[in-house]
């Protein structure tokens, strides 16, 4: 089916940057801190590199056959049912996948921003602006990802020059190579969102679409992660780091200039809320394609209400936030091989089949 | 809790402004055992929520701070009002008494008054650290802390320990209280309490917090007074500055550790005695001094591995670079084994400008 609006490299780097790098800027390090220690950045470098190996493996046996999402090839293996068990993995996977960064938003905005309104009107306003950006569709939040990335960065940027003086480089040791390697392994996790592309596959323009959205992605917020990680090991020794649950916020209060500048951790909220509301609504976009995918309807729009219920309904599911926590880490360990694994299942799968039928129509 | 009053400070409705002084700030005392709930009795007294978001001091009477104050640190942490650059004190004797003596002579803002007297860079008799870094030291047990001494001046001071080694030659190790000053303030700070495992173990004197603040970088520039052997009668003054922060190097051998230090000093000249013309001794000079400061941190270095037996400078974080693993420097045991230290000085002193006078041409 052709589609009346395509996105583009830079739309789709943009969604998938902030996919990515929403999570660096939540407790991801924290993460990878309590496993690795204060070379924390090391495993980042290096299963970033894994993680676009692996990228690179799986839009190759994508692109090959069409660029046909990974719904249409399950389809094409075993039929309609195939394809909807798939999908309705992928949405269980996605929905266990997402729920932490999601809960970690309102929970961020209750504890340093609105300490006195209630959980239920900050729940709620964020739900509106997730409805909102899902039903403006795909293609309106990548112009828009696009819009907000260069503003974010130089924000970005120009806070890591403010920071730097609090930067210590005895903090960064002991460093260990090869502890934090072998401990490092759940730094893939952090790229497992590059799933959305082989979901978002009929929405790119090409395939070299395909490959720069993937390429840039993986390279900007790995780089972005590397760069959190290590300013934040440079400013908190070890065992410090490992106690921190938002480290970039943790960073964002030590910036101060002079005595009448100070609290700029109000400014990174701002932009953490906007990614994240861009990453919810992306992710809720996906979760009604699939569905709309899997029983052939016509449009997401209807699903969008119902599909948002049930997903604030898992999110909240857990009663503290600090269980919601200790399932983030389950999550970056068990879940996120499925949602590597998966594309390249189903794209091998789909690239034998294909070869079979050319073997017998000759 | 001492509560600045927005009234007086601004002047309300009144067209001249602020009136400053003791109207500035109001105080109340209530018996709690920890800030917050404190905050809560106290919101019942004041019509107004009391917050923590603008907290400049939190001061710790001394015999609280001997039995240990890490659970405050904790306190320190957790809270997203609290900021990472509130000061904290030791009060010799009662935080209430010196809290309310507190008299801002030439501040409006009693905030203000609060950050100039510990957190400017042209002092050094007290050191710099701010709740952040007591935070560090409470979770990292390779590392101790010292705290400014605050105290209310004393109406027969004590006879303070008079420098006759050369650096601050002639001036008294002041304890704070101890300052045989004649001022409208009643207050003083000057000092330090040597914290060790959140336990307050003993004070030093105003010169020993200007040495500990050249160890460790902290130190800005302030006026120093040196023997000059050739009139000894007749001290000379320099503002003193440290461009460079000192080069620490730590070596495990065999077992033991070895440190070594080089300090990088400059200064300007500002009184000096007109008998001769120094400006032609000007390496004679410089070598004297460096003697002389040298001599100074090395008794100061002593005094920390056998009095104090606390790694206040923090070497421990220098001596991590020598393992591959935390764990493996905490199996080392760095608190115990610091006493071990032994102490390589070097110091690099220059005078750089001569203030508005130069008598080299005659």
């Amino acid at each position: 089916m052709k589609r009346k609006f395509t996105l583009t490299s830079r739309d789709m780097s943009s969604i998938m940057i902030n996919l990515i790098a929403v999570k660096m800027l939540f407790t991801y390090p924290r993460f990878l801190i309590e496993r690795c220690e204060n070379s924390a950045w090391i495993p980042i470098l290096v299963y970033g590199a894994a993680a676009f190996g692996i990228y690179y493996i799986t839009q190759w046996l994508y692109t090959k056959t069409g660029r046909t999402s990974i719904l249409s090839q399950a389809e094409a293996i075993g039929g309609r049912w195939l394809k909807i068990i798939i999908g309705f993995i992928l949405i269980a996977v996605l929905f266990v996948d997402i729920s932490p960064m999601i809960r970690a938003c309102p929970e961020a905005i209750k504890t340093a921003l609105l300490q006195n309104s209630s959980m239920t009107l900050i729940v709620f306003m964020l739900v509106i602006g997730i409805i909102m950006g899902t039903y403006n569709g795909i293609e309106a939040l990548g112009k828009a990802a696009a819009l907000f990335l260069p503003v974010a960065g130089i924000f970005m940027l120009g806070f890591f020059l403010m920071v730097m003086p609090s930067f210590e480089i005895n903090n960064l040791f002991p460093v260990s190579f090869t502890n934090s390697i072998m401990h490092g392994t759940s730094a893939l996790s952090v790229f497992s969102d590059i799933i959305v592309i082989n979901i978002l596959l009929p929405y790119c323009k090409d395939s070299s679409t395909v490959k720069k959205a993937g390429l840039s992605s993986i390279v900007i917020s790995g780089a972005v992660g590397v760069l959190i990680t290590i300013s934040y090991c440079l400013v908190y020794p070890y065992p410090v780091s490992a106690r921190f649950i938002v480290p970039m916020y943790q960073l964002s209060r030590m910036v101060n200039i002079g005595t009448f500048f100070q609290r700029l951790e109000a400014a990174f909220e701002f932009v953490w809320t906007i990614s994240s509301l861009f990453y919810a609504s992306v992710y809720l976009f996906i979760l009604c394609e699939i569905f709309k995918e899997c029983f052939d309807l016509k449009n997401y729009r209807p699903l969008i209400f119902p599909m948002v219920t049930i997903l604030i309904s898992f999110v909240f599911r857990r009663e503290t936030y600090s269980d919601t926590l200790s399932d983030a880490f389950v999550n970056m360990s068990v879940i996120y091989p499925i949602l590597y694994i998966l594309p390249l299942i189903i794209g091998l799968a789909y690239m034998i089949k294909m070869n079979k039928n050319e073997r017998r129509v000759q | 809790m001492q509560i600045a009053n927005p009234i007086a400070i601004s002047g309300g409705s009144n067209e001249e402004g602020g009136e400053g002084g003791e109207k500035t700030i109001s105080e109340i005392t209530v018996t709690a055992p920890t800030i917050y709930s404190a905050v809560n009795i106290a919101n019942h007294l004041n019509s107004k929520k009391i917050s923590l978001s603008h907290t400049a001091l939190i001061a710790f009477c001394d015999e609280i701070a001997k039995n240990g104050v890490n659970d405050f640190a904790d306190t320190i942490a957790r809270s997203e009002e609290l900021r990472p650059n509130t000061h904290i004190t030791v009060v010799r004797g009662s935080a209430k008494e010196y809290l309310s003596e507190i008299k801002p002579t030439n501040e409006v803002n009693p905030v203000q008054y609060y950050k100039m007297i510990y957190g400017v860079g042209y002092t050094g008799f007290i050191p710099k650290n701010t709740s952040q870094k007591f935070y560090i030291s409470s979770v990292c047990d390779y590392r101790d802390i010292v705290l400014p001494l605050s105290a209310l001046k004393k109406d027969n001071p004590e006879n303070s320990e008079i420098m006759y080694e050369g650096f601050e030659y002639y001036t008294k190790n002041y304890l704070a209280g101890d300052v045989d000053a004649q001022s409208e303030e009643k207050t003083q700070s000057y000092g330090m309490a040597i914290m060790s495992g959140g336990k307050m173990i003993a004070e030093a004197g105003a010169v020993e917090a200007e040495l500990y603040n050249i160890l460790t970088g902290q130190y800005s520039q302030s006026e120093v007074t040196y023997k000059d052997e050739r009139t000894p009668d007749r001290p000379v003054t320099v503002t003193q500055s440290q461009q460079k922060k000192p080069k620490i190097r730590v070596r495990i051998v065999n077992q033991k550790p070895e440190i070594y230090i080089k300090i990088f000093l400059e200064a300007d000249l500002h009184t000096i005695s007109g008998q001769y013309l120094i400006e032609e001794e000007y390496d004679n000079f410089e070598t004297q001094a460096k003697e002389e400061i040298k001599t100074a941190v090395d008794k100061f270095l002593k005094k920390t591995v056998s009095e104090y037996q606390s790694d206040i400078i923090g070497f421990g974080d220098y001596a991590k670079r020598s393992f591959k693993m935390y764990d493996e420097f905490i199996e080392y045991g760095w608190s115990k084994r610091y006493p071990e230290s032994e102490f390589i000085t070097e110091v690099d002193f220059h005078i750089r400008r001569s203030g508005l006078v130069d008598r080299k041409q005659g």
